[in-house]
């Protein structure tokens, strides 16, 4: 229990009158009221009861029991051979050129050129040495992206040498599909139609859109 | 209203949480030698007789406190009602922070208080007469002697009543309950020194009118 100690205080000469006021009559509450409060109370009580049952039924061990059936049976009802279920329809078919590991990093001869320093800057450059790559050797390369005759080639970005991977040729295809798709809204059918044949034979693994693959003229 | 709201979190009575939850769920709890604090927490537990013992302390002397302070027996009968209603509505989260005793008389004196303010028309004399009729004498006290005393509390009881509502509420929680200063301004919610100021001058009106 709380303790409250009383402290002393100068109130205490009403003792007499603490004596006298317990001698007056000991009015108390009637049968009635009694009966009113008990009755609130033992109401209280049951309903504390009834939810402490229903607690009890509703264990949130029930509800986890039933989630973990509930998603065993969806994986036993699922057929995931079906690629429309697997949510497999739409994705490219696996390139295997793309798929191969990673290439060992060129050579330092073979790196992009460098963009030429102002001419200010050149004559404190330092002489090039046998293994840095020269502008001279990038130059053959940049014309090798350019020399390609689809013009929706050239609006791609060149590919950065020595990362061909898989995600970096997907984004080219959808770059490339996407600009199929504006000529075609452009209303320049003839130039989409060659920018798609290009992208076929560029990549002949990926896989075009059901629309686009429409517009090719027939494999014979 | 301002009630004196349990505070969730507060200090457990001595004995630690798991032996005053062992007492409290216990189904051979020692209910007449628990604490005020223990068997309201027990009742909130569920407790049904917990709560029996509890009204069972209470119930005169809160009743009489609000009798004397309302001069209403209707009243004090509503009032009454209603300070345990709250007890009941406020059982599961009650929290034994102050005394229980302290905590339904701050529910009881605040419910008079807004009596008050919605009637602030004081109880005329018969009401008075009738509430204090309703107050029977001792039965083992002799006829003489039960004139006398019989004046003696007359006075007594008048002079109470004639007390301003302040002076009213201290001197009964403090003749009726044994409160500290210390409870009595828990209980109004006034600095004890006011407190104190207003017991002095109610003591010294009650003293004059029983020597009228």
């Amino acid at each position: 229990m709380t303790a409250h100690p009383r402290p002393p205080h100068d109130e205490d000469d009403d003792l007499d009158l603490r004596a006298l006021y317990r001698t007056l009559p000991r009015a108390e509450p009637g049968p009635a009221l009694d009966a009113a409060v008990h009755d609130a109370a033992a109401r209280a009580a049951a309903a504390d009861r009834r939810v402490q049952r229903q607690r009890r039924l509703w264990h949130p061990g029930w509800g986890v029991a039933a989630s973990i059936v509930l998603t065993a049976g969806l994986f036993l009802l699922t057929d995931f051979r079906d690629p429309d279920v697997a949510g497999l329809a739409d994705a490219p078919p696996v390139n295997a050129e793309l798929a191969r590991p990673p290439q060992a990093m060129p050579p330092p001869s073979a790196a992009p050129a460098r963009p030429e320093a102002p001419a200010a800057l050149r004559r404190y450059a330092p002489a090039p040495q046998a293994g840095q790559a020269a502008p001279a050797q990038a130059e053959p390369r940049a014309h090798q992206y350019h020399a390609q005759p689809d013009a929706a080639a050239d609006a791609m970005p060149a590919p950065p040498p020595g990362a061909d991977t898989k995600a970096s040729a997907l984004a080219k295809t959808d770059a490339r599909i996407e600009h199929i798709r504006e000529l075609l809204q452009e209303g320049q059918r003839d130039a989409a139609l060659q920018a798609l044949q290009d992208l076929q034979r560029d990549a002949p693994d990926a896989a075009l859109p059901p629309d686009l693959r429409a517009l090719l003229p027939p494999a014979r | 209203m301002s009630m004196a709201a349990p505070v969730p979190g507060a200090v457990l009575a001595p004995g630690g949480c798991a032996s005053a939850a062992e007492r409290i769920h216990s189904a051979a709890m020692d209910i007449p030698g628990a604490d005020d604090e223990t068997l309201m927490q027990a009742y909130g537990a569920g407790n049904l007789a917990a709560f029996d013992a509890l009204y069972a302390r209470h119930r005169a002397g809160l009743y009489r406190y609000i009798l004397r302070s309302t001069r209403n027996a209707h009243q004090a009968d509503d009032i009454f009602q209603e300070t345990w209603s709250r007890v009941i509505d406020a059982r599961a989260r009650w929290q034994p922070r102050a005394r229980f005793t302290t905590w339904l008389l701050q529910i009881a004196h605040n419910l008079i208080i807004d009596t008050y303010r919605r009637q602030p028309s004081q109880a005329g004399p018969q009401e008075t007469e009738a509430a204090l009729a309703t107050l029977a004498a001792a039965e083992h006290e002799q006829p003489e002697q039960q004139l006398s005393d019989f004046q003696t509390r007359r006075r007594l009881q008048l002079a109470i009543e004639s007390l301003p509502h302040e002076q009213r509420h201290a001197i009964l929680l403090r003749l009726e309950h044994d409160l500290s200063l210390e409870e009595i301004a828990d209980v109004t919610g006034a600095p004890r020194e006011t407190v104190k100021s207003r017991l002095r001058y109610a003591t010294q009106r009650i003293r004059e009118a029983l020597k009228a």
